[in-house]
């Protein structure tokens, strides 16, 4: 495994805890706010991940990059929808 | 056409991360809770990283100073939780 | 905002962190003799049970509320030191004349409630009152 390969792993982990702290308290206090975020940093945790896995598990022969930035900007737009959308009152 | 394809969702990403970033120092600006801009810190690096990805080589995620801006991002997210549980009244 | 006295000002600021909770106490005070469940407060106050629970919980914490666990957890209002009780009674006497300015001063804190959500969802031991 790599430097990059482990901060990879390290980003993934970082942003599964986020999620799974949004989780946690979105089950106390219902917000949706709170649901989007979780599901934003859950993307993004999958992002990194798919990046681990094109750089260290799979051979050169294939790519990953398109369902890798797809899921980026899909986690992106979850973050940005809750931000703006739920966080109201 | 699929590397074109990667740059265009890895732009949509950046700007989005450069969104949620400004959203994040806006909600410290209000609640005056340092997570925010631990938060907005992570996006703002995390929308850097992806600018100069998006920038040299949009695949290519190999090269030292990309994932250490990286590792610098998600860092700060660690930060941010961190200063959050060290219980300062 | 300053028609309320420092007392009740202080109390707020040291004790109350929503309007929800403010509310509770109120409720409690009313009603002293009574020992509430996360359900009968949720009923009360039209809020979630896991939310009421939080914000009795808060309140224990505060040393207002005694908590007695009997098959299910029920608090009572009860301060724990005379000056938390006079205190208290200003806030509720405040509410009582002028509750305008008390809900302002706890909604108007210029924090959203789902942005302390969000802070607070990252707070991983939960038994602290901060």
């Amino acid at each position: 495994m790599t430097i990059a390969d482990a901060i990879y792993l390290l980003c993934a982990l970082t942003s599964l805890a986020a999620a799974a702290l949004l989780l946690r308290h979105y089950r106390a206090v219902r917000s949706p706010l709170l649901l989007w975020s979780c599901i934003g940093f859950a993307g993004l945790a999958f992002n990194n991940v798919l990046l681990f896995v094109d750089l260290a598990v799979l051979p050169h022969t294939v790519n990953l990059a398109v369902p890798r930035t797809v899921v980026g900007m899909l986690a992106m737009v979850a973050l940005i929808y809750g931000l703006i959308w739920e966080a109201g009152a | 056409m699929s590397e074109s394809q990667v740059a265009f969702f890895q732009g949509i990403s950046t700007a989005g991360s450069f969104v949620v970033a400004l959203i994040f120092l806006r909600f410290w600006r209000e609640s005056h809770d340092r997570l925010f801009a631990f938060f907005g810190a992570a996006f703002a690096t995390l929308a850097v990283s992806w600018t100069l990805l998006g920038l040299t080589s949009p695949e290519d995620e190999t090269r030292p100073y990309l994932y250490a801006i990286r590792l610098v991002a998600f860092l700060l997210l660690i930060a941010g939780i961190v200063d959050k549980n060290r219980g300062t009244q | 905002m300053h028609e309320l006295s420092p007392l009740v000002l202080g109390f707020v600021a040291d004790h109350l962190r929503s309007l929800e909770e403010l509310q509770l106490l109120m409720t409690c005070m009313t009603s002293s003799d009574r020992w509430w469940d996360a359900g009968a407060v949720s009923r009360e106050l039209g809020v979630t049970p896991t939310r009421a629970r939080y914000a009795l919980d808060h309140l224990a914490s505060r040393n207002l509320l005694d908590i007695r666990v009997t098959g299910d957890v029920r608090y009572q209002f009860r301060p724990g030191t005379p000056e938390l009780a006079e205190a208290a009674q200003a806030v509720a006497s405040a509410y009582r004349r002028n509750p305008v300015a008390l809900v302002g001063l706890l909604s108007g804190g210029g924090s959203r409630r789902s942005i302390r959500d969000f802070a607070d969802a990252f707070r991983i031991r939960k038994d602290d009152d901060r």
